[in-house]
């Protein structure tokens, strides 16, 4: 759903079922519904989609739209719309046995035996392979199914069935008017008319509003009070949207009065004010007179949540209708049944209504994220757009670290901002632990955990308040990969909200898609440099080869000696970039390898990469100013064993560091290594200075970190794919066992390199 | 003069020696002039001095100098739309190591340029070619 493409249709589904001509007109080639099943086809891809509705009872389907890219297969379709589900011939789409089950189904069979579900001869005619249908449920009640075909030979992708499952929410609003179509209330008729004419902003009050017109015309009773108040899902208040009489109380807090109580017990209430149990949270709004009360929840019924692992049903609320008389027992079972199908109407547009607000919301956010380049940038306005969008409170955004096997937040946002850094550094664990979010990872489903579920962290749990939360975990999978590569974690106060519902679980997976996506864009960004940095050597060597060939005749010996020399470096050069590919594709590092004989680190290592990088250094132009603290009866003292490529690495990383970031505008490259035998009884330090453009104190934590480059270095230099002094710490302190630390940031730069002394004797 | 804009002078060295040798038969090669970066490259072809370039080499990856976006493949698309403002009909030739199909598409529906990657191209062929199409103008 990221193309314009689809967000045109998806416009182009909301404009046309808020449009007036929305009612069903009939069975023809240009309704709107065949309009809709149009837009639903493209939107999802597929060769053919067909609204039906079910008539189980009278084991009949009734094809009320359809739309195929085959014009002959469409008219096949459109010709005979009522299907007898009891006849042993196949018809193109849902079976009794399917329709009965009220489950979603699929099939690629259908050139097999027409996999249950359709004719074998059209299945063939027109070369459809699978088959998805999609159950239209509206209180629990099947209704209809929107129905695919497809032509690819595999099954249906789950962006697809996705995007199914959130349409199918719309084809409950056609499926509802064409039973209310079939219904002789007139009154019932004419709100339903007025509620599809709503356009423009508001459209939720303005639907309410509607809604309270009409059920005061179909109870057409006097002198009563009559109020229709909204829920605000974030605060749980009532909020009176308009009254037949001046009221006391326009707002409700959650838990007070009848008309909360009413959304609490998601049932009618019908109460004479003497007799009410509930004195204590009866509201007085009229003065004194009411006698006798009628609330009726605005609920949507039977919406999907998720609990633990498995979704059941439960009610969601949007508001209430009150009703207030001056007499006693003056509203009875028979006005609630009289509203119920007004009430219903209005729920089921009102949800519509938010699932579309809330994927514009979703695609306002996508459009937000689309050219930032920076991660944790994307990944805040992520989590910022979960907490707009739908409401939730506390949001953590955990990243999968595949090198070092955990999962890490990387975003929280909801607690206090001092505790931030703090719950960073708590909410990282091992991706094989017992924590929520590495198992989550592990198991890839969405879980809404209870309480007491054993997997959370309870220091966690405890310091910030997780215990009054009701939270949705989300693991984010790669479609390229189908690996976990972090989890969403997003919750909300238990209070007037209760449950995590499934729809915006759904849109919670599209944000996940939008995580995907970046860390997608990231990969590719780093692969591009890493390419571009293995391209550079191999062309440097191609290209001198090529004139060596060309010229070696005619060219002085010292300048063929110096062309060699490049080639020997850009082989090197090669060597070293070659690593940083395999840290990207997370391949571990070697163990060490450690000779037989001491290795003496200021000749073997530093003065031999100070050497082999010299012409990188000259061909940046600049003079070479080194100095080396160090007598020269000292350039044998650390003489140790270790793995002699490994540390190697650590010092070619310096110095190309310090060459690529060295200050332009000096024409000096000047570079200081000391070597520190005192101060540290048990480590070397040698430590290594240049005066380039430094490191900014706001870096300084971030500069060891996987792909960091600072907004400076990605300016003014290309290269690098913010790996180096990664890598380097890491051999350093895994397979070393010594350190790299960041000394001193600018004038100079200094970088220390701890060697462990134990390591003068050869280890067992 | 052919103006030669590359972040590494390293792995261009070779071909801009090769365009300064002149070919066979050629009494000299051309004048290069190398800049690093594309602030001064900006700087450079908006001077009278640009009047002498015959034409363009670029890179593409390169970094921004604070004049374009920070997407550092997008920047070698952006220069090369500053440049054409100012020569519309100058001969380029995109000499880089970004393998993006995208870019190769992009810079192949352009008038009067070509598009290299430096591992398929080595410094004595491009520096024929050059020699040809430059001739070919006349």
């Amino acid at each position: 759903m990221s193309t314009n493409n689809s967000e045109t249709i998806l416009d182009e589904i909301y404009a046309g079922l808020t449009d007036e001509s929305l009612q069903f007109k009939g069975y023809g080639r240009h309704t709107p519904l065949k309009e809709f099943t149009r837009l639903v086809r493209l939107l999802t891809s597929t060769h053919t989609c067909i609204l039906t509705f079910a008539n189980l009872q009278e084991k009949k389907v009734l094809r009320i739209a359809s739309s195929s890219q085959s014009r002959e297969f469409e008219e096949y379709l459109d010709k005979k719309r009522i299907i007898h589900l009891n006849s042993t011939k196949k018809k193109m789409g849902v079976s009794y046995e399917i329709a009965s089950k009220g489950k979603e189904y699929e099939t690629d069979d259908l050139q097999k035996d027409g996999g249950g579900v359709a004719n074998l001869e059209i299945s063939k005619k027109f070369d459809l392979n699978c088959f998805f249908c999609y159950p239209i449920k509206i209180d629990n009640v099947l209704k209809g199914y929107l129905n695919f075909f497809s032509t690819g030979k595999t099954h249906f992708s789950k962006d697809q069935k996705l995007v199914i499952k959130i349409i199918s929410k719309f084809a409950e609003v056609p499926i509802r008017q064409y039973e209310i179509e079939k219904t002789h209330n007139q009154t019932l008729k004419e709100a339903i008319e007025e509620m599809a004419k709503i356009t423009g902003k508001n459209r939720r009050a303005q639907i309410l509003l509607v809604t309270f017109k009409y059920a005061q015309k179909l109870l057409s009773k006097d002198e009563i009070l009559s109020t229709v108040l909204k829920l605000d899902e974030k605060t749980g208040m009532l909020m009176e949207l308009k009254a037949s009489h001046l009221t006391k109380e326009n707002i409700i807090p959650f838990g007070k009065g009848y008309c909360s109580q009413a959304l609490i017990e998601e049932t009618e209430l019908i109460k004479d004010i003497n007799s009410s149990d509930w004195e204590d949270v009866y509201i007085d709004a009229w003065d004194g007179v009411t006698k006798n009360e009628m609330v009726i929840p605005l609920l949507i019924k039977n919406e999907q949540i998720r609990v633990r692992n498995n979704v059941v049903f439960a009610s969601r609320p949007i508001g209430v209708l009150n009703f207030e008389s001056p007499n006693l027992n003056e509203f009875t079972q028979e006005d609630v049944d009289i509203l119920l199908p007004l009430i219903s109407q209005a729920s089921l547009l009102i949800e519509k209504l938010a699932i579309e607000r809330k994927l514009s919301q979703l695609r306002y956010v996508e459009k937000q994220v689309l050219n930032k380049q920076n991660l944790k940038e994307v990944l805040k306005i992520i989590a910022e757009g979960i907490k707009e969008v739908l409401g939730f409170e506390v949001i953590n955004i955990s990243l999968v670290d595949d090198s070092k096997k955990m999962i890490n937040t990387e975003v929280i946002i909801g607690i206090e901002e001092e505790k931030v850094e703090k719950f960073l550094q708590m909410a990282s664990h091992p991706l094989n632990s017992n924590d929520i979010q590495a198992s989550i990872a592990r198991s890839k489903k969405i879980e809404v955990p209870d309480e007491s579920d054993e997997r959370f962290d309870k220091t966690i749990w405890k310091e910030f308040g997780h215990e009054y939360l009701i939270r949705v975990f989300v693991p984010v999978i790669s479609s390229l990969t189908n690996k976990c590569v972090g989890t969403i974690d997003a919750g909300y106060q238990i209070g007037f909200r209760k449950h995590i519902y499934e729809s915006d679980i759904q849109i919670l997976q599209g944000f996940a898609e939008l995580i995907v996506e970046a860390l997608e864009k990231q990969n590719s960004r780093i692969m591009d440099k890493i390419s571009h940095e293995l391209r550079s050597p191999v062309s440097g060597i191609l290209g001198n080869i090529d004139r060596l060939k060309a010229h070696y005749s005619h060219w002085d010996d010292w300048f063929i000696d110096v062309k060699l020399e490049d080639i020997e470096l850009d082989c090197e050069i090669l060597k070293h970039n070659i690593l940083e590919l395999e840290y990207f594709l997370g391949r571990p590092f070697p163990k060490v390898e450690i000779g037989d004989k001491p290795i003496v680190v200021m000749k073997d290592i530093i003065l031999k990469t100070i050497k082999q990088l010299k012409p990188v250094i000259e061909d940046e132009g600049f003079y070479f100013d080194i100095d080396l603290c160090v007598d020269k009866d000292d350039l044998d003292k650390i003489n140790i064993y270790t793995d002699k490529i490994k540390l190697g690495q650590v010092f070619y990383n310096l110095l190309v560091n310090s060459i690529r970031y060295a200050n332009k505008n000096s024409k000096t490259f000047k570079l200081k290594v000391i070597v520190d035998n005192e101060t540290d009884k048990d480590y070397f330090i040698i430590r290594f200075q240049d005066w380039g453009i430094g490191i900014k104190k706001e870096y300084k934590d971030k500069i060891f970190d996987e792909y960091f480059r600072s907004p400076e270095a990605i300016r003014q230099f290309v290269s690098g794919a913010g790996l180096g002094l990664t890598i380097s710490q890491s051999i350093m302190r895994n397979r070393i066992k010594g350190d790299l630390i960041l000394a001193n940031s600018f004038n100079p730069t200094e970088f220390n390199v701890k060697i462990p002394k134990r390591y003068e004797r050869k280890p067992l | 003069m052919i103006l030669f804009i590359d972040d590494e002078k390293r792995y261009v060295k070779n071909y801009i020696e090769e365009l300064e040798e002149g070919k066979e038969g050629e009494e000299v090669g051309f004048e290069v002039n190398y800049i690093n970066n594309v602030g001064n490259a900006l700087e450079f072809i908006k001077s009278e001095e640009s009047k002498k370039i015959e034409a363009i080499v670029l890179d593409i990856m390169m970094p921004s100098n604070g004049f374009f976006a920070d997407d550092e493949v997008e920047i070698g698309i952006q220069f090369y739309n500053e440049c054409r403002k100012h020569f519309p009909d100058t001969k380029v030739f995109v000499l880089t190591n970004v393998s993006r199909e995208d870019v190769r598409e992009f810079f192949e529906k352009q008038k009067d340029c070509y598009f290299d990657r430096k591992d398929d191209i080595m410094p004595v062929e491009f520096a024929k070619k050059v020699y040809q199409e430059l001739r070919k103008r006349g």
